[in-house]
């Protein structure tokens, strides 16, 4: 048996770090545009690329994609190794995984001034990219499972669960939703028509908001708030619990999107009830990490890594606590199609993942 | 809205597939130590040279 | 002049000007600090762990939290103490793996307590080349350690491990009950997860049944209903085996228990969903179906897991070392217990334990027979004189000539023999259990009567009917509710117990406790504090500084009275040379260049004038510490004593006077009966007190109360109660702390709880109340839906509803009930 020596890859993580930075800086600033051209119609600027529908999408695919999913990859490739007591699996896939990602956004972004579009949201980039995005994620899944399965600590932290969890759901949904058929280079239509196209346009929809932007941060809170308040999570059990909880009946709240659309009543009704009862695993995770800094509420007050993480846990709360209750029909009936909508989502991501970015970069 | 059925069978096929994982989880004794376990993240994070085990 | 206690200075650190600090390493106060490295420690123990950790990179063991170490014992005997690991067979036992290059051996380290001891101890590779990995369990304090066996030996990996401060523990339970990982638990987590995925997913597939029942919904219910099918399946086929094999094995013997009922109902669901799916009839029960069966696998855990938080060793030959030495051709060899015979010649060290009664064949013994006898005095015993199984020896090596093998000494034999007196079995069944098996067995026999009348009626009325009715009124007659009432209601019950300090073995040890009719004490470490002695202290003033060395010193004296007095000072500990410990006379040590003597009055040595100077309380025996005397000399002077009563428990009469108003009470002791006018103002008036009482006669006590009919709790401590105890129909064993046992009792509980005893008996009395209520409310339930359901009123839906309702108002009720009153009036 051989003395092994190893170090963790870190030069990845920066990478993904500054890219982070980068496309959160870029993604802002089209969300300022979008924001001031619905108050000042004159900042369209009678050019295409800057109109509101182009730049609309352009400001979603980058906040959610270029910056939350770079924060992701950065925070599971630094938490993943040290986690698992192991390097990546890797070195040339995780270099392939951050370029290649990059040049889809880059390419992303392009297309969609050009005008290039799908019209199915978080989901326009047209089939060209999304072959690429589905070979670069499988190249982030062989190295994320590659690196779990030469791992050198036996337990799996409910952290590394989440990734998981992440991975293969946001496959599924990608794939799923993504089926086309190309009609030339840059256009190409859905398999699914009509009504049947719109269910599975926001069971991906909902769905993405769930695992790509919620399961990996819950992964990533439970490694980076214990070890930011160095003590461990309040209830470990408790988050466990958590993930299975989650992870079971997490897919079916697709529907609540389509309220008071073509949708049957008994769908939505499905979905609503799912919604609402969604809130008590989120607010599990909410509480538990809340619940970690009880008697370490000095250190908050001097460490702003915690203030940061404070802020967005309980943004996560109320963000999770608004979508149900945005879910059910009364209040829905009063909401939907109107400006409400934006406002939770960018509550959402607005507070919680530049919290978690900036704290992982410190 | 038969569309509903295929995913719904893709969600549980995925739903059915954490299952397994769970009971593969339990299995294994992933959490026979929960205690140890929360604790274990809060160490030192440089590694070291280790030696690699071969009963895990 | 007499002072009499101890709070005399408090403070003042005035006299010294030297600074106390504490150890870097175990946080001990030391005045005279090692200094190494920029940091203080009290002991070159201490400093050496440091200086380990140091040059392996290892210090944060110091930065997850303060003074985390443990006081190191130089011991000497630690050269000889891990001899039985070169045993090779014995290793073999042992060991939970081995190839030709590495071994993994498991050990116990009770000084496991915080996440310092988790980093260091998995970094042991770390400190030595041959150590592979080290894995720790931090609940059951045990390390896994993998270590190649060439290059260090199972022997240094113990020593390696005392070194840093966690010293390993074996004993001879280790060696009989290896594998005490219990993999039914597991497999019940098996089958709640899949029920408890089915279920979920099931119910939320069911709801747009609900909301638009009656619409095809789009042609595709049939669909969800196939999806329902298959979740349901494994819940069907293999969550709910458990209730299966239980009603399986009530059948073959002609009996019908509870598990019967919950079988059929498990079917009918089942047999009338298929129907309805296959008749395009409804939406069928697969919710009600898994729901059920997950609530009820969640019941059953949650219990078994109230009881499986307390690990501690049920086989009382855990006391008992791994191994001993045995004296043969002219050397010193590892015996495992069962090996020892008759005529082997025991060498047993200082403080080992004799594992079997024999004579004395050399050595100067001085046994302390605390766990046989209750007695905290050590006996002398001369040669040729017997010593017992289960004494330990206090200093020095004796060799003793074995007269038995292990598994006959006297105090084993005394608990099989009570072994064999005690039945628990069904045959002698009590009131609950009893209940609801006539109870479960009428109510399939009512329910199929109903069931027959009523498809007889609407046969008649109106044959459409037929199978709604009788399938409706099969499903809402819930005889869940019976058992989940008594499971849950015990559960809530156990562990509201549990939490304030009495731990019930399990439901049924309940029921008997509630049938007792007479509670028999025993006194020495029952009604008595072995612990906290009463202490007065007479004679000169004492300081501070003076009362930290006397603590230090008394700590280095095993006796009870030391012990007691260390405890009852509480003082931070300070360093002391040079101790000597002679035992039954005292302790000695040297401080700051002073001999401090503690002890008897010969070891010590006082003219009688001395002795009068501070008043004699007692006639005393110069030769052992009776009378509980314990003089303080310091240098040459005489300072004073510390008088040392052990004490009766705080408030023991309002919970005897209590008790007096249900039970007849009686205490019984081994000791003579000087204490009787003291123990008299514990009891009531009229209580029998019997003294001078063996152990065998304690069990001949309990033995002729039980033939007039009566039931006894007895409560006791002790191995010398172990027959009383398995004796009796409800046991209890006093404990100070949870890691002691006594076989076959019934509850374990820690001795300062004591004085609530009666309220803890009140609430197991509760539990039967809680659960015939919940009975009535089953019954509610049962009738009103029965109601309806013969009157074709009831939509099948609703029945199915109702069926997991009523089984979480069940849970619900009980719940609150069982806590609410342990929250407000009963235990503080």
């Amino acid at each position: 048996m051989q003395m092994e020596r190893f170090s963790y890859d870190n030069k990845v993580v920066k990478w993904f770090a500054y890219a982070t930075v980068l496309w959160g800086v870029v993604g802002f600033l089209a969300g300022l545009l979008i924001a001031l051209q619905l108050a000042f119609p004159v900042l369209n600027f009678d050019w295409a690329p800057t109109t509101f529908g182009r730049m609309r999408p352009v400001h979603t695919n980058a906040v959610i994609f270029a910056f939350v999913g770079n924060g992701i990859f950065m925070g599971v490739y630094y938490s993943l190794q040290r986690l698992c007591k192991a390097r990546m699996f890797s070195d040339l896939l995780s270099k392939i995984h951050f370029w290649g990602w990059q040049l889809i956004i880059v390419f992303g972004a392009l297309t969609l001034w050009m005008g290039y579009t799908t019209g199915k949201e978080y989901a326009e980039l047209e089939w060209p990219l999304d072959i690429a995005i589905t070979l670069i994620w499988v190249v982030f899944g062989i190295n994320m499972f590659g690196t779990i399965l030469k791992r050198r600590e036996g337990h799996l932290y409910v952290a590394i669960w989440f990734y998981i969890a992440t991975w293969v759901t946001v496959a599924m949904l990608h794939i799923v939703n993504s089926f086309e058929v190309p009609v030339e280079f840059l256009k190409s239509y859905s398999w699914y028509a009509g009504v049947q196209d719109a269910l599975v346009q926001w069971w991906y929809g909902h769905n993405a908001v769930a695992f790509f932007l919620t399961t990996p941060y819950l992964g990533l809170m439970y490694y980076f708030l214990p070890k930011a308040a160095e003590r461990p999570v309040y209830s470990y059990r408790l988050s466990i619990i958590h993930f299975w909880a989650l992870i079971f009946i997490y897919i079916w709240a697709g529907p609540h999107h389509l309220l008071y659309t073509a949708l049957p009543d008994w769908a939505q009704s499905l979905g609503t009830v799912f919604s609402v009862m969604l809130i008590a695993p989120s607010w599990g995770g909410m509480i538990n990490g809340l619940l970690t800094l009880r008697g370490a509420w000095d250190k908050v007050r001097e460490s702003v890594v915690l203030k940061f993480m404070v802020v967005a846990v309980t943004a996560y709360g109320m963000a999770t606590f608004e979508g149900p209750m945005l879910s059910l029909k009364n209040v829905n009936a009063i909401s939907h199609f109107t400006d409400w909508t934006f406002l939770c989502y960018s509550n959402v991501l607005g507070r919680i993942y530049p919290k978690f970015k900036l704290e992982n970069i410190y | 809205m038969k569309v509903i059925l295929f995913l719904m069978a893709c969600s549980i096929l995925v739903a059915g597939g954490f299952l397994v994982a769970y009971l593969w989880s339990v299995k294994s004794g992933q959490y026979n130590d929960l205690e140890a376990d929360s604790f274990r993240i809060l160490h030192d994070s440089k590694p070291k040279s280790t030696q690699k085990t071969t009963n895990n | 002049m007499d002072i009499k206690n101890s709070s005399v200075a408090s403070s003042s650190k005035s006299a010294n000007s030297q600074m106390v600090v504490d150890c870097f390493h175990c946080g001990v106060k030391t005045k005279n600090p090692i200094q190494f490295a920029n940091h203080s420690f009290c002991c070159n123990g201490c400093k050496n762990v440091y200086s380990i950790l140091q040059q392996n990179d290892l210090c944060q063991y110091y930065d997850l939290n303060e003074n985390p170490g443990n006081t190191i014992d130089t011991n000497e005997a630690l050269k000889y103490k891990f001899n039985f690991l070169e045993d090779e067979k014995l290793l073999s036992e042992l060991m939970s793996f081995k190839n030709d290059e590495i071994s993994k051996l498991n050990f116990y380290l009770p000084q496991i307590h915080c996440s310092s001891c988790l980093y260091l101890l998995e970094n042991l590779h770390q400190i030595h080349k041959g150590v592979v990995a080290a894995q720790l369990q931090f609940t059951q304090k045990e390390l896994s350690v993998t270590f190649k066996h060439k290059e260090i030996s199972a022997k240094d990996v113990a020593i390696l491990l005392s070194n840093l401060g966690y010293e390993p523990y074996f004993s001879l339970g280790d060696l009989l009950n290896k594998k005490q990982v219990k993999p039914s638990n597991n497999k019940r987590l098996y089958r709640l997860g899949v029920a408890g995925f089915a279920f979920s997913n099931i119910m939320l597939l069911s709801f747009p049944e609900y909301f638009d029942w009656g619409k095809d919904l789009d042609g595709l219910s049939i669909y969800f209903q196939w999806f329902n099918l298959i979740l349901a399946l494994p819940v069907v086929l293999y969550s709910a085996q458990e209730f299966y094999s239980l009603a399986w094995g009530g059948l073959k013997k002609r009996f019908l228990n509870i598990d019967l009922p919950i079988v059929l109902a498990l079917f009918i669901t089942f047999g009338r969903s298929l129907y309805e799916m296959f008749t395009h009839s409804g939406p069928g029960y697969f919710d009600s179906l898994t729901g059920i069966v997950f609530f009820m696998l969640l019941g059953r855990y949650l219990q078994d897991k109230t009881y499986e938080s307390l690990s501690f060793s049920r086989d009382y030959t855990s006391y008992f070392p791994l191994s001993a030495h045995v004296w043969k051709e002219g050397k010193e060899k590892e015996v495992m217990l069962n090996d020892i015979q008759a005529g082997d010649e025991l060498v047993i060290h200082d403080q080992e334990i004799i594992p079997t009664d024999g004579q004395l064949a050399d050595g100067t013994a001085v046994i302390d027979y605390s766990f046989v006898t209750g007695e905290a005095r050590p006996i002398q015993v001369k040669q040729g004189e017997w010593v017992y199984a289960g004494g330990r020896q206090l200093e020095g090596s004796i060799r003793v000539l074995a007269q038995k093998s292990v598994s006959q000494g006297y105090l084993v034999s005394l608990w099989n023999q009570s072994n064999e007196n005690k039945e628990y079995d069904v045959p002698v069944e009590s009131d609950e259990n009893h209940y609801i098996h006539i109870a479960s067995q009428w109510f399939t026999v009512a329910l199929f009567t109903i069931a027959i009348a009523g498809s007889i009626y609407w046969a008649i009325a109106d044959a459409t009917k037929i199978w709604h009715v009788l399938t409706s009124v099969l499903i809402v007659a819930c005889p869940c509710a019976l058992l989940l009432s008594v499971t849950f209601t015990n559960g809530h019950i156990l562990s509201a117990l549990a939490r304030k300090g009495l731990f019930v073995k399990n439901a049924k040890s309940l029921e008997r406790w509630r049938n007792v009719t007479v509670g028999v004490f025993d006194k020495t470490g029952t009604l008595t504090e072995m612990h906290r002695p009463e202490i007065e202290y007479v004679g000169k003033e004492l300081t501070a500084d003076h009362l930290d060395v006397i603590a230090a010193v008394s700590k280095q004296s095993i006796h009870p009275y030391a012990r007691a007095i260390s405890k009852f000072l509480d003082r931070p500990q300070v360093a002391i040379e040079n101790v000597r410990n002679i035992t039954g006379k005292g302790v000695s040590a040297i401080y700051d260049g002073m001999l401090i003597n503690m002890g008897s009055r010969d070891f010590v040595g006082l003219s009688s004038l001395e002795v009068s100077q501070f008043g004699a309380l007692h006639a005393t025996n110069t030769d052992l510490l009776v009378g509980g005397e314990v003089w303080i000399k310091w240098g040459s002077v005489v300072f004073g004593k510390f008088i040392v009563k052990s004490r009766y428990r705080n408030n023991l009469k309002p919970m005897f006077e209590k008790f007096r108003t249900k039970l007849s009470l009686a205490v019984i002791s081994g000791d003579n009966d000087t204490e009787k006018a003291i123990i008299e103002k514990v009891l009531p008036s009229k209580v029998p007190v019997v003294f001078n009482v063996k152990p065998i006669e304690k069990q001949r006590y309990v033995q002729d109360l039980q033939v007039n009919g009566q039931k006894v709790m007895m409560v006791g401590d002790g191995l010398n109660d172990a027959g009383a105890l398995n004796q009796a129909d409800f046991s209890i064993s006093i404990t100070e702390n949870v890691g002691l046992f006594s076989p076959g009792c019934d509850a374990i509980m820690l001795g300062d709880s004591l004085p609530k005893l009666f309220d803890y008996w009140r609430l197991a009395h509760r539990a039967r109340k809680i659960i015939w209520w919940s009975f009535a409310i089953s019954i509610a339930y049962n009738i009103v839906g029965l109601s309806f359901a013969l009157s074709g009123q009831l939509n099948p839906l609703i029945a199915a509803i109702l069926m997991p309702v009523s089984s979480i108002t069940i849970v619900t009720f009980t719940y609150l009930t069982s806590n609410w009153g342990y929250w407000k009036k009963e235990i503080r």
